[in-house]
């Protein structure tokens, strides 16, 4: 399995189609475990941490699936709860269901999944419901968004795997145009060149590799619902500087984008171990 | 052996093969149905005037904030070249060079005529002939001469110079739409883009050439006691066209730059002459107190159309102003930053606009002043006679001053050297944006631009007068216009570009 154990912050008011939805999407992407964490709001009125029958319900969904499933009270403290919860317990994967907010409700109440992207150091699977059901099929392929950094040397052994989930993977960069025709053409040859060369790194999958010009923001989201893409890989800043790593401007915008699902990866990776498993402890710098 | 040619290379001379015909096709119509023409060029300058003219004066102010911000934001900092490039010029050279740049024939001829025309005839409800009239229109021909004319052509000679210094791409308009439309700046686009704009220049040198005929023949006239007629001014603009090009012909037109220099200096001459002869310190009171009106009084001047005083006078003058200034902008801009070159662009940015704003606004105090001092302080009457024959603006007020045959004299041949050399930096200057650095039809290109340029204006000056030039140019400016902003939009874009490349490479 390609993820020992994923968290999954819950709220018991999400519908029972979204988290049936998101336990299919992370039993496809190879998890053995699940740990199922319902985060109780800071105006939730007492006993809203009590439904034990929903709760169960929604475990059940997961263990339908062949996920072994526990589950977990926390309350909100701050928005690195989710994060905190992860390390205590462990889990290299966090999962979540995204629900869209515009970008006034962003401003006024934040949003908890971007805080946890930003403060966590394993992958994030943001799960989103497509508003078409061309956006993204269960059986398309996965979109890689490369950006040509540190990001590659863990993406690439995780897309190499079968059990991350089958089919087709898309080898995606887009960059802004350069300002002068020479260095645009040099750059798109340099694109072509790296894509080609990630490509023949991917022994295990069928690979078609895209060079696009654009803003990468706007790009990836719109070729993955071409493509009709069961979700982007897209890996976060690999800026260096002190303290954590930003999300960046390019995931943030891909994490936001509607009908989207997205697995963040975090610069400052795990190392996927080839016997299938990794230590969340070891770290590529 | 079969040798392809690049698109670029195919489609080089698409430009120049453009605007020739359109203008070709634009004399010969011109010159055997004028009055068709003219009824067409006037119908589009109402249109304009009537629809677009805040569309003029809001990008005329983008330009003078654009500017201010390349200089002070973090690009200010970013070498005009190579980052590693040094200053082609000393300091001194450096700002010699940009208060030359100020000093030409338009401000010894349009800002003295227009200033004395709008003393005569205020537009907002000032008596006219008085002090406040005088304040007035020095206020306003101060906005049409100071920073916003800068500002435009600095911003797009950065872009223009930007892109070639530092990318070394062709000195073309369409080089900085590159970010923005790609390789289609190469193909037809960005053809149409250029031929827009070599027009534009070839509307602005002719009308220019035409001033200068117009103003060589009333010297001439006034000078000898000659009749000011159209045979004169058609005599003045063959003079003027014929020099270089005899020069381009005979493969010495070097020597036709050789000019530039006495004529500048005679130009600064003439200036310190009438300070010295005429009302020195009347002239440099009455100069701090209307740039302190100007200074005091910018913003609202500069975003004032005109339309609720009428939608005429002011902001009817400075329409055809900013036109003017954007039609001449690609080819003031490109020597701005040529000589900029190895200097930041915040450097380049605060000296364009304070070295030539200063003296041309000291130069348009002298010369306009010493015609209301004429006017205000010693009751001679010439701005009725200026606002009727505009071209004679410079000789009225001299012939009313000691020495004024030598004065009117040293002006002829400042106003006959001012535009030989304009009309061949111009023909250059169109030939190097409608042709590729490396063609072999450089020569045919030159005398080309020259035949066109001066029969433009020739047909212009014999139909049309001033006021058709004034049309003509507004109209010409109307494509320019949204090219100029663009090209600004590329220079931004190619600016973050460089600074995402840098942090990229540091990360």
């Amino acid at each position: 399995m390609v993820f020992e154990k994923v968290l999954v912050p819950l709220k018991l008011n999400e519908s029972t189609r979204r988290v049936e939805s998101l336990a299919t999407s992370v039993s496809g992407f190879g998890a053995r475990s699940v740990v199922l964490v319902h985060v109780v709001g800071p105006d939730a009125g007492p006993g809203s941490h009590g439904n034990t029958d929903l709760l169960e319900n929604r475990c059940a969904m997961f263990s339908n699936l062949g996920l072994r499933v526990e589950h977990r009270t926390v309350w909100y403290s701050d928005s690195g709860v989710v994060t905190r919860v992860a390390r205590e317990i462990g889990a290299d994967c966090i999962a979540a269901s995204w629900k869209p907010k515009n970008w006034i409700q962003r401003s006024f109440s934040g949003s908890m999944i971007m805080d946890t992207i930003r403060t966590t150091d394993v992958p994030v699977f943001v799960h989103k419901q497509p508003l078409l059901p061309s956006w993204s099929d269960p059986k398309g392929p996965i979109l890689y968004a490369t950006a040509f950094d540190v990001v590659d040397r863990f993406a690439l052994p995780l897309l190499n795997r079968n059990d991350f989930g089958p089919g087709h993977v898309i080898l995606l960069h887009s960059a802004d145009r350069a300002p002068d025709p020479q260095t645009e053409r040099a750059r798109r040859e340099q694109a072509e060149g790296t894509l080609g060369r990630l490509a023949a790194r991917c022994l295990n999958r069928s690979v078609t590799t895209m060079s696009l010009t654009g803003q990468p923001e706007r790009v990836i989201p719109r070729q993955a619902r071409l493509a009709g893409a069961r979700m982007v890989v897209i890996g976060k800043s690999a800026t260096v500087q002190d303290g954590p790593r930003p999300i960046g401007r390019t995931a943030e915008a891909v994490v936001h984008a509607r009908g989207v699902s997205v697995f963040v990866l975090p610069a400052d990776a795990p190392v996927l171990h080839a016997s299938g498993s990794w230590d969340p402890e070891e770290y590529s710098s | 052996m079969s040798q392809t040619n690049t698109p670029t290379e195919r489609f080089a001379g698409v430009p120049l093969a453009l605007t020739g015909a359109g203008l070709a096709v634009f004399i010969t119509v011109m010159a055997l149905q004028p009055v068709w023409v003219l009824d067409i060029i006037r119908l589009l300058h109402r249109f304009v005037a009537a629809r677009l003219s805040a569309w003029y004066v809001l990008s005329a102010s983008a330009f003078v904030v654009a500017a201010l911000y390349l200089a002070f934001s973090r690009h200010g900092l970013k070498i005009i070249g190579r980052p590693d490039e040094r200053p082609r010029f000393s300091l001194s050279a450096w700002l010699t060079l940009l208060l030359s740049a100020g000093l030409g024939l338009g401000v010894l001829f349009l800002g003295v005529a227009d200033t004395l025309t709008r003393f005569a005839a205020p537009s907002t409800g000032v008596a006219p002939y008085g002090s406040e009239a005088a304040r007035e229109a020095m206020q306003t021909v101060y906005l049409q001469w100071g920073i916003h004319m800068w500002a435009i052509p600095l911003v797009t000679g950065l872009a223009l110079g930007w892109f070639h210094f530092r990318r070394d791409t062709p000195i073309r308009l369409s080089s900085t739409l590159f970010p923005l439309v790609g390789f289609r700046a190469e193909r037809y686009p960005g053809h149409v883009v250029n031929a827009c704009v070599v027009l534009g220049g070839a509307v602005a040198a002719a009308s220019t050439l035409g001033f200068a005929s117009l103003q060589l023949a009333a010297g001439v006239s006034s000078l000898f006691g000659l009749e000011d007629s159209p045979a004169l001014v058609l005599a003045s603009l063959l003079v003027i066209t014929a020099i270089p090009m005899s020069l381009v012909l005979l493969k010495r037109h070097r020597q036709v730059q050789l000019l530039r220099r006495p004529a500048t200096i005679s130009a600064g001459v003439l200036m310190l002459l009438l300070l010295l002869i005429g009302p020195g310190n009347w002239i440099l009171s009455f100069f701090s107190t209307t740039l302190g009106d100007y200074l005091t009084n910018l913003p609202g001047l500069a975003l004032g159309s005109g339309v609720i005083a009428g939608g005429h006078a002011s902001g009817e003058q400075s329409l055809f102003y900013w036109a003017f200034w954007m039609v001449w902008a690609p080819f003031t801009g490109v020597f701005l930053v040529s000589v900029s070159r190895g200097r930041t662009i915040r450097s380049c940015v605060i000296a364009s606009l304070t070295i030539p704003v200063v003296g041309i606004l000291l130069v348009l105090a002298i010369s306009a002043g010493a015609g209301l001092y004429l006017e205000l302080e010693r009751g001679i009457l010439v701005a009725d006679a200026i606002a009727s024959a505009p071209e004679s603006a410079m000789f009225v007020i001299l012939s009313e001053f000691r020495f004024s045959f030598v004065l009117r004299f040293v002006l002829v041949l400042i106003v006959g050297g001012f535009g030989v050399v304009m009309l061949d930096s111009s023909s250059w200057f169109l030939s190097r944006l409608s042709l590729p650095a490396d063609s072999s039809m450089k020569l045919f290109t030159r005398v080309l631009w020259l035949v066109l340029t001066g029969a433009l204006a020739a047909v212009m000056v014999v139909s049309a007068g001033m006021t058709g030039f004034r049309s003509l140019v507004i109209v010409a400016a109307l494509p320019v216009m949204p090219v100029l902003l663009l090209s600004l939009a590329g220079l931004i874009w190619a600016l973050r570009y460089e600074d995402r490349e840098k942090s990229a490479s540091v990360s």
